[in-house]
């Protein structure tokens, strides 16, 4: 076996290489879901996301969280979610375990979640984004009610699908 | 070429058949198993995802159809020679993660990864030089017609 050989054939490899790396970049175009030399892993997406989302603060008297905290929160069963969105948004998708609570139902649905509210260690409220209202109202008229540990997560259900986190539908 | 050359060509086709219809079918997994590694940026590992199947593909079809098989055991050998260095730094720093290599059909621990790729790489080196060594002789006997 001589080098020439050796070089002969590592040329003739790179040519198949080349070959098949073409051929599998075209494959891959083919595919429903391709991959792109953009292609960003769902780790970073949740990363990136919960940076964007990680602002703290308060909006009005109620404490804001952050996407990583709504995040360990979802799976603490002393810590009750509220969707203040529509009764349809609701159904079509939201946090696994929350309840719907928004002002169109609030009469109604305060009550039988009263007791429910001051046993847990927080209740955290939420919309679409921080551009809707209607969580911070629900969390405010809760806190008014005597809660102390109501939170707002104001980046709400826009960041939570951002960062591909689980969903729940009502069937 | 015995037949225990070309059952070993066929053997290796399987194997890089398989394990590119593996990962091209499920491209999205396979790029993410790639970030588990650590080694790649998620860029490199959406390039390696998009290429390696196509080149496992076209490198056993090559086998399969025993044509250009001087170069196709050559990238073969070189492929393995690669999945060997990854899944040995992948054993030595102790990271618990999936291969990769074959999809979900065959998944097993990096220690068996590298078992396997230096297993494909010994074959590959195996049937590359006695194709060579064949080959020369082809030439040889030429040679001794002319004088």
């Amino acid at each position: 076996m001589t080098l020439d050989s050796v070089r002969k054939s590592l040329q003739g490899s790179l040519v198949v290489i080349a070959c098949g790396a073409g051929a599998g970049m075209a494959g891959n175009m083919l595919l429903e879901s391709p991959v792109t030399v953009r292609w960003i892993s769902p780790e970073t997406r949740v990363a990136e996301v919960m940076k964007r989302f990680s602002a703290k603060g308060k909006v009005g008297r109620v404490p804001v969280i952050n996407l990583l905290e709504a995040k360990e929160s979802s799976t603490d069963s002393n810590v009750l979610f509220f969707d203040a969105r529509s009764r349809l948004q609701f159904t079509q998708g939201h946090i696994p375990g929350a309840y719907h609570l928004s002002r169109s139902n609030f009469d109604s649905g305060y009550p039988e979640l009263a007791e429910a509210i001051r046993a847990s260690r927080q209740a955290i409220v939420y919309c679409s984004d921080s551009g809707c209202d209607e969580a911070r109202r629900v969390a405010e008229a809760l806190m008014q009610l005597g809660h102390e540990n109501v939170g707002l997560f104001a980046e709400g259900w826009h960041a939570w699908m951002l960062g591909g986190l689980p969903v729940e539908r009502v069937p | 070429m015995n037949w225990c050359w070309h059952a070993g060509r066929i053997l290796l086709a399987g194997v890089f058949l398989s394990a590119g219809w593996a990962k091209g079918s499920e491209i999205q997994n396979f790029a993410e198993d790639l970030i588990h590694y650590g080694l790649f940026s998620d860029a490199t590992a959406g390039v390696i995802a998009m290429t390696f199947p196509g080149i496992e593909l076209t490198v056993g079809a090559l086998l399969l159809l025993h044509r250009f098989t001087d170069a196709a055991l050559f990238a073969a050998g070189l492929m393995s020679a690669i999945f060997s260095m990854v899944l040995f730094w992948v054993v030595l720093s102790g990271i618990e993660l999936k291969c990769g290599c074959f999809g979900d059909f065959w998944e097993v621990t990096p220690a068996m990864g590298l078992i396997r790729a230096l297993f494909l790489l010994g074959l590959s080196i195996i049937l590359w030089a006695r194709l060579k060594e064949k080959k020369r002789g082809q030439t040889d006997g030429l040679t001794s017609l002319v004088y």
